[in-house]
Parts: C-alpha cells; structure tokens; sequence
C-alpha cells in the first residue's frame, strides 16, 4: 500500500495516561524521533494538513494527538498550558517514546514550548507556527477584530477560519479554501468538533500564558537549548506577528520564517514549501 | 571550456556616463542575470565565492564596482540615490533589461532604491544585512574608513558573532576570499570609503513623515535574510523591512551577525534558489 496519505487512511487510536485516555493517530517512517503535533485553538486532528504530516510521514514517524477533552480524548479541556503539557508529557512516556520533536501550531506552539521546559531531556527539535512566548506581545486576549470573527453570527466555521487563519487577498483566501478541501480529504474516523468547554478552558489558557510577568520576561525561553524553527504570517492578528520575532531573539538556537501576504496559517498557505522545509529541519544533522 | 568562476573570472570593464565599470561575469547563461550589489568599502574580491559561485551554478551571476570603488573610474557617490543611478547605467550597458538582485548592507539600501525607482528595472529582490531607509539604530557612528587597515579583524568582529560556531564559520571565509590568487581588483580609496559611509548615515536619517513610506512601492518579490545578533543593522530593521515591504518573506538565522548569508550559505542558497525560481 501507498504510504503517501497516510494522514487520511491511519487510525485513530487511544492511550491511557492514568484515568482518561487521549485520542492519536501514528503514521510513517519508523527509525527516526518521531515528530508529536499539536492543534490551535479548538482544533481537533482532522486540522492537520496532510501536506505536512503525509511529506514528514516519509522521513520518521508522526504522532497526532488530541489534548484532553478534544474530540475524542476523554475528560475536560485543562484551562492552563503547564497542565496541558503535562498531559502530554504523560501520553509520550505511555508509549515508551525516549526522544521526540515537537510541531505545535498556535496554542499548540504554546503547549510545545511549555513540554520542552518541563521534559527538556525527551525533546530534540521543535517547530513552532503562529505563536508566541509567555507574556509575549498582545498574548492576554484576542483582539477585537478576531472576536467578532469568532462570534460572528450567521457564518460558518470554515468561514470563520478562513477569516482568522489567512490574509484578505484573493491568493491568501484561495489557499485557506485548498488547506479546508485537504483537510476534509480524510474520511475515516473523523473526529467531533471540540465541545464548547474546550474554547472556554483555551481561553482561560491563553489568557494565563499571555499575562505579562513582572520580571524576567522572557526567562524562560532561555533555557530552550534545543534548535528550533518558528514559522508565522506576515499579518497574524490571533498571535500578532512580532512574537514570533520575539521568539527567534530570545530562543537561544531559533530560526525565524516569515511569509509574506499571509496570517496565522501561512504554513496552510505555503503548505508544499512548509512541509519541505519542515523536512529539511527535521532531518538536518 | 570549463565555465569560469568566482576565481577565474576575468574583471572586465565597461564605459557608460563617463564612468569605466570594473566587472566580473560568471556562470550558467540563459535566465535572469542575478546582479550583486555590494556592501561598504569593498571591491570585488570581497565578495563570499561560496554564494557567488553557488549561485552560477544555475544563473548568471554578475559583480561590479560602483563609481570610485576598486577597478571602477569616477568619484564615488555620497548618497545612496546617488549611486543607484549609476546601477541603471551599468544594467544597460551589458544589455540587461531586467536583473534579480542581491544587495549585501550598503548594496540591500542600493538594491531598495533601484526598486522604487527603476521599477523595471527589477524582476526579483534579496536582501541581506540590510535595513529601511530610517530604519531603527542606523546612525552608524562606528562606520570609518580606519577600518579597512584591519580588515581580518573588522570581518570577524562585525560579520560573524563571538560564539565558537560562528568564528568557525568566519575564518574559512576570509581564506575563501583569497582563493582568487590572480588579476585581483584594486583596493578601496580611504576617500571611496568616506563616501559610501556618508550615504550609508543619510540612509539612515529618519524621515520627518511617512517613515516607511518608500517600502509600500516595492512590490517586487523579497527575500529577505538577516542575523539575529547583527551589530551593523540590528536585526529588527530585518522585520520592519518585511512588515512593510508588500511581498517579501524573511528569514533569520540564529547566532549570527552581518554575513549570516555566508554563515548559513548552504540553507541560503536553497533558500535563494527556491526563491529566485519561484
């Protein structure tokens, strides 16, 4: 069998982290780290875009997962990062994993820094996309740009997503309607739409994460030795662009790409290019 | 015929506007000339041959003196809109009617200027350790032309960072510059020098109004690369330049200072290729 689109045909699976039990998908190469990926805000694994995860498929192995409360992970979303990312610190050690890489997309990029800081000796790279530091710029709350989105009456959710992953121009607009046609490709398995108390506990997370600490603001990114690729959009207005500048200068090994006409999902938008990328840095010596 | 390289170039020369051109000219003919615009006080032979090369090997790559500078005749501008007309010139003279362009420091405030003033000039843009007009810090009270008495010194000092890795990378780039052993170009006149520094702080003086106004008329295709402890041009004129500029992609390297392009070369030259191809 092809293992091309592994991303649409691997199944759902399920692991035990004492007393609740997180929904993942496994696929690809074994005999590499594998490469852990974590969704955005009320994001479920059917998000994930199989331009990345089917290309990175090819190199090593990819693991999906579903916090805790989201789409068919058991329990109720935790309303802090730390004890998001301990849950999935947990689930890592559960399936035996010594060393991983992390990709985490928005507050999934959040949930990866906080697993390097609390597990620094299971990690090996991490990419981080449309996300920021701990009390990085503009991080305590949306915007009210982006809450109209969120709450716009009378739309859809892919509209709504369209609207908030993606830029107003008309390429911008086509490549988030291909990132939606990719990612509703998978036809197994798919998982419910996150239940309205992940959003609230997301928002409490967010909210404590973006909280301006009163010294050493940064602090903490300094003791992220582990080489790191962020990714972001010229124009994100849910994590505003210039915390993905703040990352790439305080992380101590940090590469920073920025893509022009594009938002919070310029690596939907750049997908190929992204995927290849990732794979580059993945794969680097 | 073997094709010629960085260090089997011959320099040639070309007069137009009362000004000699001292060029070099090498690699894969057929596509957009890839035209080198270079950084304060330096000739030819100061270029990295591991990107001048590594770029030949797809395109035509082309290097060149400004007014003044190295093998080139005339007086050396003292403005940076000053010495982009000449460029045009340059441009004409061998037949070239639209060029990609790789402007390094000085050559990436040249590169801007040449953009939105000669539009079609222009088909696509890198930028490397450069910064917007007015852009954040750029007094460059340090700039002299006492600099070039050391100029080993002056390259470990403020193109590579003080970490052991980039220092690693800096030594093998001062030996590669030396490779070219024959028909080297003539130095740099310390009078040169003082004019490229005197357009260099008229670059940077921030405008009254409209601080960035100039970037928004550049819509060619960017690609912009930068070090994340850059001590010429402070790595955040890198972000102002593609926040404002309307297409430009930005790439920024850890540890590194003004030549991260030459630190990173191999990345930047995948990175540059996709661009230029894309």
């Amino acid at each position: 069998m092809s293992n091309v689109n592994l991303n649409e045909t691997a199944p759902t699976q399920f692991q035990d982290i004492g007393g609740v039990s997180l929904a993942y998908r496994h696929f690809g190469k074994e005999g590499a780290p594998p490469v852990v990926c974590f969704q955005h805000f009320t994001g479920t694994m059917n998000n994930f875009d199989p331009n990345h995860t089917n290309r990175l498929a090819q190199d090593r192995p990819v693991i999906l997962v579903d916090y805790r409360g989201v789409g068919r992970s058991g329990g109720e979303m935790p309303d802090s990062i730390p004890a998001t990312a301990a849950d999935i610190i947990a689930f890592v050690r559960a399936l035996g994993l010594k060393e991983i890489d992390l990709f985490g997309f928005s507050i999934g990029g959040m949930v990866a820094q906080q697993v390097v800081l609390d597990a620094p000796q299971l990690v090996r790279r991490v990419l981080l996309a449309g996300t920021g530091p701990s009390g990085g710029e503009g991080m305590q709350e949306f915007t009210r740009e982006v809450m109209e989105i969120v709450n716009r009456p009378n739309s859809t959710e892919q509209e709504r997503t369209l609207d908030l992953f993606f830029s107003k121009s008309p390429t911008s607009y086509a490549a988030g309607k291909a990132w939606l046609k990719r990612i509703a490709a998978r036809k197994l398995d798919r998982e419910p739409e996150a239940k309205p108390q992940v959003g609230e506990a997301q928002l409490v997370a967010l909210a404590k994460w973006g909280a301006i600490p009163a010294t050493d603001r940064y602090g903490d990114l300094k003791k992220i030795k582990q080489r790191t690729l962020v990714v972001n959009g010229k124009n994100d207005i849910m994590v505003p662009t210039i915390n993905s500048y703040i990352l790439q200068q305080h992380l101590p090994d940090a590469r920073l790409i920025l893509c022009p006409d594009s938002g919070h999902g310029s690596h939907f938008q750049f997908s190929e290019e992204f995927a290849e990328e990732a794979a580059r840095f993945f794969a680097a010596p | 015929m073997p094709q010629d390289t960085h260090e089997t170039a011959p320099t040639r020369f070309v007069e137009v506007g009362g000004i000699r051109f001292a060029y070099r000219r090498f690699g894969r003919r057929g596509g957009t000339s890839l035209l080198l615009l270079n950084y304060f006080a330096a000739n030819l032979d100061k270029w990295d041959p591991k990107v001048t090369n590594g770029f030949a090997t797809d395109r035509d790559v082309i290097l060149f003196d400004y007014p003044g500078i190295g093998g080139s005749s005339g007086e050396t501008p003292s403005t940076v809109t000053a010495l982009t007309n000449p460029c045009v010139g340059f441009c004409r003279a061998l037949g070239l009617t639209r060029v990609d362009v790789l402007g390094f420091s000085l050559g990436g405030m040249i590169a801007q200027q040449l953009a939105a003033d000669h539009p079609d000039v222009v088909r696509r843009i890198i930028l490397s350790g450069t910064g917007p007009r007015g852009g954040e810090g750029m007094v460059f009270e340090d700039l002299s032309a006492d600099e070039l008495d050391d100029e080993a010194d002056l390259i470990m000092n403020v193109f590579f960072t003080q970490s052991e890795p980039s220092k690693a990378a800096g030594r093998p780039f001062i030996e590669r510059t030396k490779l070219r052993a024959e028909n080297r170009d003539a130095p740099v006149s310390k009078q040169a020098a003082l004019a490229e520094a005197a357009a260099i702080r008229e670059w940077g003086v921030i405008p009254q109004t409209d601080r960035f106004a100039m970037l928004s008329k550049i819509h060619h295709p960017t690609l912009i690369v930068h070090g994340s402890k850059d001590v010429v041009i402070i790595p955040i004129n890198a972000f102002l330049l593609a926040q404002h500029l309307p297409s430009a992609q930005l790439i920024m390297y850890p540890d590194a200072s003004h030549a991260a392009y030459s630190q990173y070369a191999e990345n930047f030259l995948e990175n540059a290729r996709l661009f230029l191809s894309g």
